[in-house]
């Protein structure tokens, strides 16, 4: 079977290549890195935070500057890491996981890619600006994201960039989405889509559906912020808020749903097995997306604006698509030949931390409880567990896992292990003191507390926690910096893995898939072709 | 009598036990597949076969555990909410919220007000253990007003006055903070409660009038 009927091109080296090249796998290797560089941005202005918030009393920078800190490192993670990251994932493998030579509309892809770019630039370039960076929180609510409450170019430049970048995800979104629509190989019906690509199906939705939402509040908020009244009094504050939280909430699951996936698919391929419960898993995906667009107002408990007991509801029902997916986890690992491989660690890692994060998830979708500790350092614990001692495991899950095919030579296990294990110490020490700290009453987003309060030993353990994690991010920068400069050749499947990504060499040529693609009779084409090959077993049944 | 902290304490005290012994099954769940199936040698992984009633099982199971917590909450969300049914509150204040600062006054005591002060977090007097009703309005942006010894918080909204019912327990110095970030002295923006036992409230009523 062939799979590419175009005419090469030469493919575009050097600078022109970096900056025009439309390789799928070119622009999402670059997204990714990009992203990864913004993590270290962002991780960085965390560390002065932590390092602000270590003792009472200012050290390290003023009121001012600390709202800048705090404001840069949640827009860095959310705008310009975690959901970039989470689609150059897709960007890169979903082509390749359904026998795709090329991703469909691969120059809006590109310009997907450069939006992004250009967009954390335009957000970050506010420090350059006499009242510095944006300082209005990375939700941006109004009235206080007013050019009375935040004036200054600073913030201006916040808002441009951060609807820049959501355009560019939205595109990355949009040309994952058309791929897996349209340019499937014969034989992969949807229902033999491998998970990783069915959660970024999902994602997709989720991102072409919120995400216009985000762009409409940042516009609004523009023009609001020159002159134009588009926010008005109490109707307009919530109006703002109700945009906000459309793309808001979504968005939490765009920056989880790619990592399910990729743990599954992690764990199917070291358990040496199919996954358990993938039409369940299929089915929890789209449920929770759906769900996804009506549980935006638990944001907004206690602003008396939103009908609470309806997106109580709809938020506590997400305990039911959640739990689908830790069974086929669970339920794949037993009766498995588990290998504890650095991606394996991870992924187990991902599922085991992710679940702090979604249980005191359902906890704060109880207004009775939410009113106690809702902008408290309950919720920057509860969704820092959701976000880096979550889904961050199931990033370098999929890193570790992935990065053979990437490059072509293995990450190091030892080092591996070691950044796994120090990261689990450094989340946990960062983020459960964050638990009783809010509790006993430490509001969020506060750049200075009394010692009277009580509070300095366990912001100190917290502190602590955040250099913990810090380290973790360097042993993994040694291990990447080791595995480049004595590389260890990984050949086309290093894990015996069973989607048709491991089809073809490491790294994939310019269309992927030099020889014929194996027949798709399952969503683990590569395991049936090793069974058949041995004599053994039989494909999952599928209705054609 | 109704109050915000015992609803508080009777909604926890169902999630936190059921939160963590879900916590508690997942984690030993892992545990045992991790060392029960981990790869050795002659070990060969047995074939994937759906158990479509067993997850139908575990996802009604998840689904009574959310309908038995719902229906907690939202029984407590509507004792804390519903104002009227809490009778005739025993005393009231106005709560005005700016940058970066409390005003409280009283209705029944004309004329008096505590205001923040530079350097000086102003104090809200009240009696213990009684109904209190507030009216909260917001001069500027929204702020939100948050007593942790009441685990109670709600935003000033622009343009709109916020009643709520509170029972404070008795304390001179209980603390509270504006829990919404509203700029550069957020962190500074805090007041204290001084929640007296109705002698001695009395008294200082008599005192401040």
């Amino acid at each position: 079977m062939s799979v590419a009927v175009r005419t090469p091109t030469a493919s575009l080296r050097g600078l022109t290549g970096y900056a025009l090249g439309t390789d799928h796998k070119s622009v999402a290797v670059r997204t990714f890195c990009t992203a990864f560089g913004f993590f270290l941005a962002g991780g960085l202005l965390a560390v002065l935070m932590r390092t602000e918030l270590a003792r009472p009393g200012m050290q390290l920078t003023s009121r001012a500057g600390y709202d800048q800190l705090f404001t840069m490192h949640g827009s860095t993670m959310i705008y310009f890491f975690v959901t970039p990251v989470a689609l150059s994932l897709g960007t890169y493998l979903v082509p390749l996981q359904v026998g795709a030579a090329e991703i469909a509309a691969p120059r809006v892809n590109l310009v997907g890619f450069w939006l992004f770019v250009l967009g954390g630039l335009i957000a970050w370039s506010g420090f350059l600006t006499r009242n510095g960076a944006g300082a209005a929180a990375w939700t941006a609510e109004f009235p206080q994201s007013g050019s009375t409450g935040t004036p200054g170019e600073g913030m201006d430049l916040w808002i441009s960039g951060v609807a820049l970048g959501v355009l560019g995800t939205m595109l990355l979104a949009g040309c994952m989405l058309a791929t897996i629509v349209g340019r499937r190989a014969p034989g992969m019906t949807m229902l033999r889509l491998p998970v990783f690509s069915w959660a970024m199906l999902v994602t997709c939705l989720m991102v072409v559906t919120s995400f216009p939402a985000l762009i409409v509040a940042m516009g609004g908020l523009l023009l609001e912020r020159h002159g134009v009244s588009v926010y008005p009094g109490a109707y307009g504050a919530a109006a703002y808020q109700d945009l906000f939280w459309f793309y808001g909430h979504p968005v939490v699951y765009v920056m989880f749903f790619p990592f399910v996936g990729a743990a599954l698919q992690v764990i199917a391929a070291l358990s040496r097995r199919r996954l358990f419960g993938y039409k369940g898993v299929a089915l929890s995906l789209l449920l929770f997306a759906a769900l996804s667009m009506s549980v935006w107002g638990h944001h907004m408990f206690t602003t008396g604006q939103v009908s609470n007991d309806y997106f109580s509801l709809t938020s506590t029902a997400l305990a039911v698509p959640a739990g689908l997916e830790y069974v086929a986890a669970v339920g794949t690992l037993i009766g498995g030949a588990i290998l504890l491989r650095t991606p394996m660690l991870f992924a187990i890692g991902f599922f085991v931390q992710f679940l702090l994060g979604g249980l005191s998830g359902i906890y704060v979708a109880s207004p009775p409880l939410d009113y106690h500790v809702h902008d408290s350092y309950v919720v920057v614990a509860h969704f820092h567990y959701t976000l880096l001692a979550g889904s961050v495991f199931g990033l370098f899950a999929a890193v570790y896992f992935w990065w053979p095919k990437v490059t072509g030579f293995m990450l190091r296990e030892g080092l591996g292990k070691l950044h796994f294990w120090i990261f689990v110490v450094g989340t946990n020490l960062t983020f459960l003191p964050q638990f009783f700290l809010g509790y006993d009453g430490m509001p969020r987003r506060i750049a200075d507390y009394s010692p009277a309060n009580g509070w300095t030993t366990l912001n100190e353990l917290s502190t602590l926690g955040s250099y913990i994690v810090a380290l973790s991010v360097v042993v993994f920068l040694v291990n990447v910096a080791v595995s480049w400069l004595v590389p260890r050749e990984a050949g086309p499947d290093p894990w015996e893995a069973q989607t048709l990504e491991w089809a073809t060499t490491s790294p994939p040529p310019r269309y992927n898939f030099e020889a014929a693609l194996p027949a798709i009779r399952s969503a683990e084409p590569l395991l049936d072709l090793r069974e058949s090959l041995a004599g053994v077993g039989a494909p999952r049944e599928e209705p054609a | 009598m109704h109050s915000t902290q015992h609803e508080f304490g009777r909604v926890q005290d169902l999630y936190l036990p059921v939160g963590l012994a879900v916590l508690g099954i997942v984690v030993v769940a892992f545990a045992f597949a991790v060392v029960r199936y981990r790869a050795r040698p002659g070990r060969v992984a047995r074939p994937t076969r759906d158990r479509n009633l067993l997850e139908a099982a575990i996802a009604t199971a998840i689904a009574g555990i959310v309908a038995v917590l719902l229906v907690t909450t939202l029984r407590a969300n509507a004792k804390i909410t519903d104002t009227a049914r809490h009778g005739r509150p025993a005393f009231a204040v106005d709560v005005l919220t700016y940058r970066w600062g409390w005003q409280f006054t009283y209705p029944s005591l004309p004329g008096v007000v505590d205001r923040t002060a530079p350097n000086r977090p102003p104090v809200l007097h009240v009696p213990a253990g009684q109904t209190v009703r507030l009216r909260m309005r917001t001069e500027d942006v929204v702020h939100a007003f948050w007593v942790p010894a009441v685990r109670f918080k709600a935003d000033a909204w622009p343009d709109t006055t916020r009643t709520f019912d509170l029972v404070f327990p008795e304390g001179s110095a209980l603390s509270g903070h504006c829990a919404q970030f509203c700029g550069l002295k957020h962190s500074d923006m805090v007041f204290t409660v001084d929640a007296m036992a109705p002698a001695a409230f009395r008294a200082w009523a008599a005192r401040a009038r």
